[in-house]
C-alpha cells in the first residue's frame, strides 16, 4: 500500500483476465488504466505519466515484445513488467535484455504480482531520481561557455592545466581563470567532484558511444 | 477451331461458270444439331430436286457455341469475306438463330447485295431486326404455352416439369423465354431448367423425378461441361434412363422417345425454304416474298410412349394421329378371335339343338340335314371336329371327311391313336359308357403321314331305355400348337433350372405379388433349407433381424417402382453363420411387356466387408494418431488459453479475498466476481471438452452439420495458436448454409490440419502478410465447398501432384500424413479435397462435401 498512488498500465487481449487483474490491482490500492491491445496503448499512452506496465506477450498486431522494443526506441522511463501464458526461454530473454524488470507467468499470484510492481515502482522512483539529478547538471552545463565547456572536458580528461593551454593555444594563467569559472558554475568544490558530475551527464569517458552496455533507464540528452 | 467449312467444292475461279448459281449455306453449329440441321439438310436436297439448273452449295459451320466474344465474331467476317473475295454467291442461307443474327449484323460488310434468306429460325430471333428489301425469311414460332397445356391434358395431375436445354448463348436466350412464357403457369406447375447441369447429371437427376413429374425436352446443343451433342444423341440418353414422360416440340424426335403433341414438322420447313429460295434464284425480289411463321402440325403421338405412360387415346386431343402403334397378340388378333369365341358359343348352341333334334325330331330329316350342314361349316371354321360314334352298328361318323385319316370305326379309331395314349383313351370311353359321366381325354393321335397331334376330346354317351348305351356323340379339337408351346415354355424352364442350379451364385425369383417362387441349388445348399422352406417370404427368415427392415424397404421400394435394386445384408448360412451378401434384383417382363416379378442373385461378399471393415479401422486409427500428434504440436498455445481462465480466476479469488478482508465490504462487487469465477470456469472447461472430443478415439458419428460452426469451433481451438503465430484468420462464410453429413471431429480435424498447414506457409512472411482465409459456399450440383487460402509461397509444381501421397510434404519436420489423412476423411464422407496455387499469390486447398438432404416425404 505504500505506491498508493502510483499508476499501473495493463495490456492484454483477453478481455476477462484484464478485468481480474484490475480488481486486483484496485483492491491493493493501484490506479489502474487497461488496455485491450498494443495499438491502443500506443495510441494513449503519455510518456510523461509515471507508473508500471503489466504487458502480455501473445497479442494478435503488435506483441507484447514488440511494444516493449517501441517503448526503448522512445526513451520510455516507463518499467515493464511481462505477464505471460506461455513464456519460452527466448521471450524471456529478449524481454529482460531489453530492461524488462520482472517476467511473470500465468496465471500469477497476488504477491509475486504486486511485488513486481512494487519493485518496479522503487526502480522507476531511482531512474526518475538520476534523471532528475542529470537534468540539473546539465542545466547548470548550459551556463557554461563553449571556451569553458571545452576547459571542463580537458579537465575531466585528466589534463594539466599547462596541457590544456598548449592544446588550446592560450596560457595556463587563463585556463585557471577558466577553470575557476568551471568550478563556480557548476557549484563544486574539488575536482572529484566535478569529474563526478561530468560522467553523470556523459562527458568524459561516458560520452563515448557504447555498443552494448546494461539496460538505459535514462536518456543521455 | 472457330469453323468448319464443309462442302466447299469449288475453286475462285470456276465460280464464275455461266449459269451456275451459287448458294451458301451458314449453319449455326454444325450441320448435326437438330433442328435446324434437319431443316438445312431438307432445304438442300429439296432445292437440288426443284431448281432447274446448275447449282452449287457451299457450307460454313460457325461453331457458335464456342464463339463467346465480339472478337471471334470478326474472325469468321474475316474467314467468310475471304472466300468470296471473287464476288458474293447468289443466294446467302443462315440456318438457326445464331447465324442468322451474324449474318443480319454482318450484312453489309459481308453480302452487301447477295439476296438473304433466313431458314430454319424462330420468329423472335428475327424480330429485333428490321429486314431489309433483299431479304425474307422462313421462320417458324414455339409454342411454349401449348406444350404446357399438352401435358396438362395428357396428365392432368401434372405438378412438376423439367426443362432440358443446354448451356450455350442460344439455349440461354431460350431459357430466358420459356421461363417468360412459362410463368402465367407457375402458380400450379413447377418448373425446373437443367441448363447448368452436364448430360451426366441431368441423366441422374431426370432418373430419380418424383411423381407427377413431365419432362420437356427442349434442345441440347451443348451441356454446362462444354460437351456438344450431335443428332439427338442426348434425347435418346435421356429416354434411355428418365423415369417420367419427355415431351418435345419437333416431329422429328417423334419416336426417339417424345411422348408426342402439337409438333413443327422441319420437313415441310425444308421445303418451304427451298421453294422460297427457287423463287429468289429465278429472279423474284425476296422483299415481296411473304410467309407466315410456320406453327405446329395437327397432335401426333408415339404409341408406345402412350402407353409406356398410361395415356389413354381418349385423353388425346381431337384430331390427334398416333404414330408407331405395335400391338399385342391379343390386339392383333382381337377380331379372329372374337369370331372364334361366337362361333364356339354358337356351335355349342348348335350341339344342343342338334341333340335335341336327334333325339326328339328324327322326322324332320331334311332340317336335320340343314342344320348338321351348318353345324360342320362352323365347326370347320373352328377347326372343331364333329363326331358320333353307333355303337349299336360301331360306325363312327366324323365332320371333317378331309381329315386325314378317318376313323371308320372303333379299332381304326383306337389304331390312330398314339399307342402310349390307348389305354387312357378306352379307359375313358368306358367309364362313360357305363355311366359315369362324360367323356373326356386328351391324347395323341397319328396322323396318315405319322406326324403326332394333341387331340383333346369331350363327347357324351347316350342310352336307351334299357340303359344300354347307343350312341355317343362329341367334339374334339386339335390343340397340338397349344401343346408345343406348353411343352417349349417347359423346355425352358427345364433350361432355366439347369443353368441357375449350375451357376456359383445364389438365384431366387418372385412373383407380381412380391412372394418368392424359385430358388436355385446353391442358394438352398447355402442356407441348408428346404424350398418349401423358403418360398413366399420364407427367406427373410434367414435374413439378419437388424438387416431385415433396411433388406425389405429397399426390395419393397424398388419392386413398387419396377427398378433394379442392389442391396447388402447378412443372410444365416446352413452352419448358423451369418455371411454378407450382396443381392442384385432385376424386374422381368413376359414378351408381351407384362411384369412378372424379380429375378436377383447374391454373391458372398463378407471377406470384402471385413476387409472394408479393417481398412476403415485403420483409417480411423490413423486419423486418431495424427489428431493426437496435432494437438501435441498445440499444447503450448493449448495450454495458453486453459491459463488465461485459469489467470482469471486466480485474480478475482484473490481481490475477493481483499475485499472480504477490508473495510466495507462491498458485497455487490463480491457477488459480481462470484458470477466472473463461474463463467470463467465454463470457459476452461469448454477449453478442456474441445481437447477431449479431438483426443477421443472412436467410432466416427455421422450426423447432420453445419461447415460454418465447424469453421468457428476450430478458430476456437487455435485462437491462441494463431494469435502466437501472428496469423490473421479472415472468414467469407455464406450464410443460410445447407448442412452436411460428418463426423464433427473428423471435419474439425480436416479444417484443423489445413489452417495449421497455412500458417507454416506463411512462416516467412511479413507480419502484415500472414493471414489466413476460411471461406464456405454452395458448390455445384448440391455439393458444399470449404477453401482455406494462405499467402505463403504456393505449393511447387511437382508437389501438387504427389501431395496427397502418404509422406510426401514440403514442410521441413513434416510427416507428410496430413493431406493423406484428410483425403481419406473427406473420401470416407463421399467428398473430396483438392490443391490449387491462387493466380493471386499463396495456396488454396478447397474440399466439397454432398449436402445432406432432409429424407423426402
Amino acid at each position: 500500500m505504500t505506491d498508493a498512488m502510483h499508476q499501473v498500465y495493463l495490456v492484454d487481449d483477453d478481455a476477462a483476465v484484464v478485468k481480474a487483474l484490475c480488481r486486483l490491482l484496485r483492491s491493493a490500492g493501484y490506479e489502474v488504466c487497461s488496455f485491450s491491445c498494443a495499438e491502443e496503448f500506443m495510441e494513449r499512452y503519455n510518456s510523461d505519466a509515471p507508473g508500471c506496465l503489466l504487458l502480455d506477450i501473445s497479442m494478435p498486431g503488435i506483441n507484447g515484445l514488440e511494444l516493449q522494443q517501441w517503448l526503448v526506441q522512445s526513451h520510455s522511463p516507463l518499467p515493464v513488467i511481462f505477464l505471460t501464458g506461455h513464456g519460452d526461454i527466448p521471450a524471456s530473454v529478449r524481454a529482460m535484455k531489453n530492461g524488462a524488470t520482472d517476467f511473470l507467468t500465468k496465471p500469477v499470484d497476488e504477491n509475486d504480482l504486486l511485488k513486481a510492481i512494487q519493485e518496479a515502482s522503487q526502480r522507476q522512483r531511482e531512474s526518475l531520481a538520476a534523471r532528475a539529478e542529470v537534468q540539473a547538471i546539465q542545466t547548470r552545463l548550459h551556463t557554461l561557455t563553449p571556451r569553458e565547456r571545452e576547459v571542463l572536458e580537458q579537465v575531466v580528461a585528466g589534463k594539466l592545466n599547462k596541457q590544456i593551454a598548449g592544446d588550446l593555444g592560450t596560457v595556463e594563467k587563463t585556463i585557471k581563470v577558466h577553470r575557476g569559472r568551471v568550478m563556480q558554475k557548476m557549484g563544486v568544490e574539488s575536482l572529484a567532484e566535478l569529474v563526478r558530475l561530468a560522467e553523470r551527464a556523459g562527458i568524459g569517458r561516458a560520452s563515448r558511444p557504447k555498443e552494448s552496455g546494461p539496460a538505459i533507464h535514462f536518456p543521455p540528452v | 477451331m472457330f469453323l468448319t467449312v464443309l462442302g466447299l467444292v469449288m475453286g475462285p475461279s470456276m465460280g464464275m461458270a455461266a449459269g451456275l448459281k451459287r448458294v451458301l449455306i451458314l449453319h449455326s453449329f454444325g450441320p448435326g444439331f437438330s433442328p435446324m440441321g434437319t431443316v438445312a439438310t431438307e432445304f438442300r436436297t429439296e432445292l437440288a430436286a426443284q431448281f432447274k439448273g446448275p447449282l452449287e452449295f457451299h457450307e460454313v459451320a460457325l461453331e457458335m457455341p464456342r464463339m463467346a466474344t465480339g472478337e471471334a465474331d470478326k474472325a469468321f467476317v474475316a474467314y467468310v469475306k475471304a472466300l468470296y473475295l471473287d464476288g458474293e454467291p447468289d443466294l446467302v442461307v443462315p440456318c438457326g438463330g445464331p447465324a442468322v443474327r451474324f449474318a443480319l449484323r454482318w450484312r453489309a460488310e459481308l453480302f452487301p447485295s447477295a439476296p438473304l434468306l433466313l431458314a430454319a429460325v424462330e420468329s423472335r430471333h428475327v424480330k429485333s431486326f428490321t429486314l431489309d428489301t433483299n431479304t425474307t425469311a422462313v421462320t417458324a414460332a414455339f409454342d411454349f404455352p401449348g406444350v404446357v397445356k399438352n401435358i396438362k391434358e395428357l396428365w392432368p395431375g401434372t405438378t412438376n416439369i423439367v426443362v432440358v436445354l443446354g448451356n450455350s448463348a442460344l439455349e440461354a436466350f431460350w431459357r430466358a423465354e420459356t421461363e417468360r412464357e412459362f410463368e402465367p403457369f407457375e402458380r400450379e406447375i413447377t418448373f425446373t431448367w437443367l441448363n447448368e447441369l452436364t448430360l451426366g447429371e441431368m441423366e441422374e437427376k431426370l432418373a430419380h423425378l418424383p411423381p407427377q413429374s413431365v419432362i420437356f425436352y427442349a434442345s441440347l446443343f451443348i451441356d454446362a461441361a462444354g460437351v456438344p451433342y450431335e443428332y439427338n444423341r442426348a434425347l435418346t440418353a435421356i429416354h434411355a434412363v428418365a423415369n417420367a414422360p419427355i415431351v418435345g416440340m419437333f416431329e422429328e424426335d417423334l419416336g426417339q422417345g417424345i411422348v408426342g403433341g402439337r409438333l413443327l414438322n422441319l420437313q415441310s420447313q425444308g421445303e418451304a425454304t427451298a421453294g422460297v429460295a427457287v423463287r429468289i434464284l429465278n429472279g423474284e425480289f425476296p422483299g415481296n416474298i411473304q410467309i407466315a411463321p410456320m406453327t405446329p402440325d395437327k397432335p401426333t403421338y408415339d404409341w408406345r410412349e402412350l402407353q409406356r405412360w398410361r395415356v389413354r387415346e381418349t385423353q388425346l386431343p381431337a384430331e390427334s394421329q398416333v404414330l408407331f402403334r405395335t400391338q399385342s397378340f391379343v390386339e392383333q388378333y382381337r377380331w379372329r378371335i372374337v369370331g372364334l369365341l361366337c362361333i364356339c358359343i354358337i356351335e355349342s348352341g348348335l350341339i344342343f339343338a342338334l341333340v335335341r333334334q336327334l333325339r326328339q325330331r328324327r322326322k324332320t330329316e331334311r332340317s336335320l340335314r340343314e342344320s348338321e350342314e351348318r353345324m360342320k361349316l362352323a365347326a370347320d371354321a373352328a377347326e372343331l371336329g364333329l363326331w358320333e360314334w353307333n355303337l349299336v352298328t360301331d360306325e363312327i361318323w366324323t365332320s371333317r371327311p378331309t381329315a386325314p385319316r378317318l376313323s371308320t370305326d372303333y379299332s381304326h379309331f383306337l389304331e390312330s391313336v398314339h399307342p402310349d395314349d390307348r389305354v387312357g383313351v378306352a379307359h375313358a370311353i368306358a367309364k362313360s359308357m357305363n355311366g359315369e359321366g362324360d367323356y373326356e381325354s386328351m391324347h395323341r393321335w397319328i396322323s396318315n403321314s405319322g406326324r403326332v397331334r394333341w387331340i383333346t376330346a369331350r363327347g357324351r354317351v347316350e342310352f336307351d331305355a334299357g340303359q344300354r348305351p347307343v350312341l355317343m356323340r362329341g367334339v374334339s379339337l386339335d390343340i397340338t400348337s397349344r401343346k408345343q408351346a406348353e411343352e417349349r415354355a417347359q423346355e425352358s424352364e427345364r433350361r432355366f433350372r439347369l443353368i441357375a442350379d449350375a451357376a456359383p451364385v445364389l438365384i431366387w425369383c418372385c412373383d407380381s405379388m412380391k412372394l418368392c417362387n424359385f430358388f436355385n441349388q446353391p442358394w438352398l445348399d447355402f442356407t441348408g433349407r428346404k424350398l418349401h422352406e423358403e418360398i413366399g417370404n420364407g427367406w427373410a427368415e434367414g435374413v439378419h433381424p437388424d438387416d431385415q427392415k433396411e433388406c425389405m424397404r429397399v426390395f419393397g421400394e424398388a419392386f413398387d417402382g419396377r427398378r433394379p435394386f442392389s442391396t447388402e445384408y447378412r443372410l444365416k448360412r446352413y452352419d448358423g453363420q451369418y455371411r454378407w451378401v450382396s443381392d442384385h434384383g432385376v424386374p422381368r417382363y413376359d414378351a408381351e411387356g407384362k411384369f412378372l416379378g424379380y429375378v436377383g442373385s447374391c454373391v458372398d461378399v463378407s471377406e470384402r466387408k471385413h476387409a472394408e471393415a479393417e481398412a476403415k479401422r485403420s483409417q480411423e486409427e490413423l486419423a486418431h494418431v495424427s489428431r493426437v500428434s496435432t494437438l501435441g504440436e498445440l499444447a503450448g498455445s493449448l495450454a495458453h488459453e486453459l491459463n488465461q481462465p485459469l489467470t482469471a480466476i486466480l485474480s478475482n479469488t484473490q481481490a475477493a479475498q481483499r475485499f472480504l478482508n477490508g473495510n466495507g465490504t462491498d458485497l455487490h462487487e463480491v457477488r459480481e466476481i462470484l458470477a466472473d469465477i463461474v463463467e470463467e470456469d465454463r470457459r476452461a472447461g469448454e477449453v478442456i471438452v474441445r481437447m477431449r472430443a479431438m483426443l477421443k478415439k472412436g467410432e466416427p458419428k455421422m450426423v447432420p452439420l453445419d461447415l460454418n460452426q465447424i469453421v468457428g469451433e476450430v478458430l476456437r481451438l487455435l485462437h491462441s495458436e494463431l494469435v502466437a503465430r501472428g496469423v490473421a484468420a479472415i472468414t467469407r462464410l455464406a450464410p443460410a448454409l445447407a448442412l452436411v453429413r460428418g463426423d464433427r471431429v473428423q471435419l474439425q480435424q480436416v479444417m484443423l490440419n489445413l489452417i495449421l498447414n497455412a500458417c507454416d506457409a506463411m512462416k516467412a512472411n511479413p507480419a502484415e502478410e500472414r493471414r489466413v482465409t476460411l471461406q464456405t459456399r454452395r458448390g455445384n450440383s448440391g455439393y458444399i465447398e470449404a477453401a482455406i487460402s494462405d499467402r505463403g509461397p504456393g505449393f511447387a509444381p511437382d508437389y501438387l501432384e504427389h501431395a496427397f501421397e502418404p509422406f510426401r510434404t514440403s514442410k521441413s519436420n513434416g510427416l507428410g500424413l496430413g493431406l493423406p489423412i484428410c483425403r481419406s476423411i473427406m473420401e470416407a464422407h463421399g467428398g473430396r479435397i483438392w490443391l490449387a496455387n491462387n493466380a493471386s499469390g499463396g495456396a488454396s486447398v478447397r474440399f466439397s462435401l454432398p449436402a445432406h438432404h432432409q429424407e423426402m416425404p
